[in-house]
């Protein structure tokens, strides 16, 4: 073929025209990408362009158009603010508590529902705690509150069972952060247990039953095969976790905080919420989500580095 | 198979433990249903320890799900958001999906990056409510349908199902003269149903329990979903005027309101998900192999 067109400017033309054939052969696959494609371009691509107005005093009536330029001065006035410091310093304390907690929990529960031999019974259990996972925080946030109110709250009951004091838990800054943590597991273990479940199940059973017969107990069937036969899992989920290092729970915090416990409660999303809609300083909470944006950028990006060079298996 | 005595003992603490923490899990949910149920007379008398619901009394419901309530109107914004919204959310992620499995399509790694690199780095919570802002789409009947109808990680498993569909099923399909859509119709389809569900029914969820979007995008009572008005009976010690406007009396105390209104919102989902379990689970797996 490159013979009988040779010295012709065809040859050239070929190749663009081959990539143009090839194109045309998919056409219908491009099209069925259009609507999603449109999708990210609103709903992720524009807002990009929004993050200008973290370098303006956004005027919300007249538009980017007559919004003054401040450079950086937004940003100067955030890392003067107490109340900025203080959501970061929280975000990032909730954060790292929460991944502890929903690390080690969501593994200990699939451990120990994997030693469930009863069908039956390890089905209800499964269940009832993957529940949780299906209300909202509204709801889970109306239920935590009445448990912990101080005049019909249950915990309070056992208490004084124990010749305690009342107290309302939530408003109280020494509990709030272990109230988050603690209803965080309670909400979201169960279902984070399945993958765990999943890779436990997909072990060799020989390996097992070696072990039985050289005489391995349980327990020591679970250090020595389980555990590092789900290892690689365990790494991947931890990594996931760590790239959401600045999201801090949103929907939580939101429906248990109150102004009694922002000391110690008040996180980025929170106070860029706040800040920006109910306060109606949009510039400055969007040089808040700024911040976020970039950290939480940085954080998937080595936590895909650290996840490639473990087992070379990057999210992206 | 004869157990030691060091095994017998754990087992059966692990058969406690695990008990344990699911009543725990559990004994919240029942604890709010028989509030709801128990009339304030016995409820304090009791001093708020209901654990069973001695006498029933449905005043809190029907204070709540008096003709003309917000209630009405609020889950039907909520049915129709979930069920448009699950629909548009399927057709954009499967199509993306299907188009981004195929390996030989040029072009696939810039497209790729388009779409991957929103999960990544994103506007953020202001830049994003301007946006919606400028486009007019404030307090409309279908802004709420729209900001959830894409996610990238549903995409990203429906891609990774896709993969795994050989392609000599495509192809011996193509050289029978079908189409691209209809290879995708009578072939890819059908034998997706599973990977459909599953994430047809994430994106219910998703749907369903929302409050944060209606709370950024949503100001008007007639267009809030029921979440949005479960989160002001919750919040505020006083109910929404909107909401009393039907009711007509003085309301019985907040607390079983708020009790009520909890299992009113919550119910259906708790009830449907024991039945649809299984496609969670399903979801969840298909995820986790690419993972």
């Amino acid at each position: 073929m490159e013979i009988v067109t040779a010295g012709i400017p065809a040859r050239t033309e070929k190749p663009r025209r081959r990539l143009l054939m090839k194109i045309w052969k998919y056409k219908w696959l491009y099209a069925l990408l259009l609507p999603a494609l449109a999708w990210v371009i609103v709903f992720d691509y524009l807002p990009l362009y929004g993050i200008s107005i973290a370098f303006m005093d956004y005027n919300v009536i007249q538009g980017f158009g007559a919004s003054k330029w401040v450079g950086f001065a937004h940003f100067r006035e955030m890392f003067a603010s107490e109340m900025f410091l203080n959501a970061f310093r929280n975000t990032l304390l909730i954060s790292l508590y929460k991944m502890i907690s929903g690390f080690i929990c969501p593994i200990l529960l699939a451990l120990s529902l994997n030693e469930i031999r009863t069908k039956w019974f390890k089905k209800t259990l499964q269940t009832a705690v993957y529940l949780p996972r299906f209300v909202s925080w509204v709801v889970y946030g109306g239920i935590i509150t009445l448990l912990l109110s101080p005049e019909t709250g249950v915990i309070n009951k056992i208490v004084e069972w124990f010749g305690g004091k009342p107290v309302y838990l939530l408003v109280e800054p020494a509990y709030f952060r272990v109230i988050l943590v603690v209803t965080d597991a309670m909400k979201e273990m169960g279902w984070a247990a399945i993958i765990y479940l999943a890779a436990i199940a997909g072990l060799n059973p020989e390996v097992y039953e070696a072990a039985v017969m050289d005489g391995a107990t349980r327990f020591q069937r679970i250090i020595h095969i389980t555990l590092p036969g789900i290892s690689s899992t365990i790494i991947v989920i931890f990594i996931l976790r760590v790239g959401y290092l600045m999201s801090a729970g949103l929907d939580q915090v939101l429906n248990l905080y109150n102004p009694m416990v922002f000391e110690v409660g008040d996180i980025l999303d929170t106070y860029i919420y706040r800040v920006g809609i109910e306060q109606f300083s949009l510039s400055l909470a969007a040089a808040a989500d700024v911040i976020k944006g970039i950290i939480g950028f940085a954080m998937v990006l080595i936590a895909n580095q650290i996840a490639k060079r473990i087992n070379d298996s990057g999210i992206f | 198979m004869k157990l030691t005595r060091g095994e017998s003992i754990f087992i059966a603490t692990n058969y406690f433990v695990l008990s344990l923490i699911t009543l725990i899990i559990m004994i919240p949910f029942w604890y709010v249903l028989c509030v709801s149920v128990t009339p304030y007379s016995i409820f304090s008398e009791k001093n708020g320890l209901v654990l069973f619901p001695t006498s029933l009394s449905f005043d809190y419901f029907a204070y709540l799900l008096k003709k003309g309530s917000l209630i009405y109107n609020a889950y039907g914004v909520t049915i129709r958001n979930t069920a448009a919204g699950v629909l548009l959310a399927l057709l954009l992620t499967a199509a993306a999906a299907y188009s981004l499995a195929e390996k030989k399509l040029p072009g696939r790694r810039i497209i790729m990056l388009i779409f991957m690199f929103t999960m990544l780095f994103k506007g953020g919570l202001i830049p994003t409510y301007i946006t919606i802002k400028n486009l007019g789409l404030l307090n409309t009947d279908y802004v709420l349908i729209l900001v959830m109808a894409y996610s990238a990680f549903n995409m990203i498993i429906m891609k990774s199902f896709f993969e795994g569909i050989p392609d000599s099923l495509k192809e011996s399909a193509a050289i029978d003269g079908a189409s691209e859509i209809r290879t995708l119709r009578s072939i890819v389809l059908p034998m997706s149903m599973p990977v459909i569900a599953s994430i047809g029914l994430l994106y219910m969820v998703t749907y369903w329990n929302d409050f944060f979007n209606a709370l950024l995008y949503v100001t008007d009572w007639h267009k809030a979903p029921v979440q949005l008005v479960l989160r002001t009976i919750i919040a505020s010690s006083s109910l929404p005027p909107e909401l009393l406007e039907a009711a007509g009396r003085t309301p019985p105390p907040t607390i079983g309101i708020q009790m009520a209104a909890i299992v009113i919102v919550a119910l259906p989902m708790m009830v449907l998900y024991p039945f649809i379990q299984k496609y969670f689970e399903q979801g969840m797996l298909i995820g986790s192999v690419k993972g």
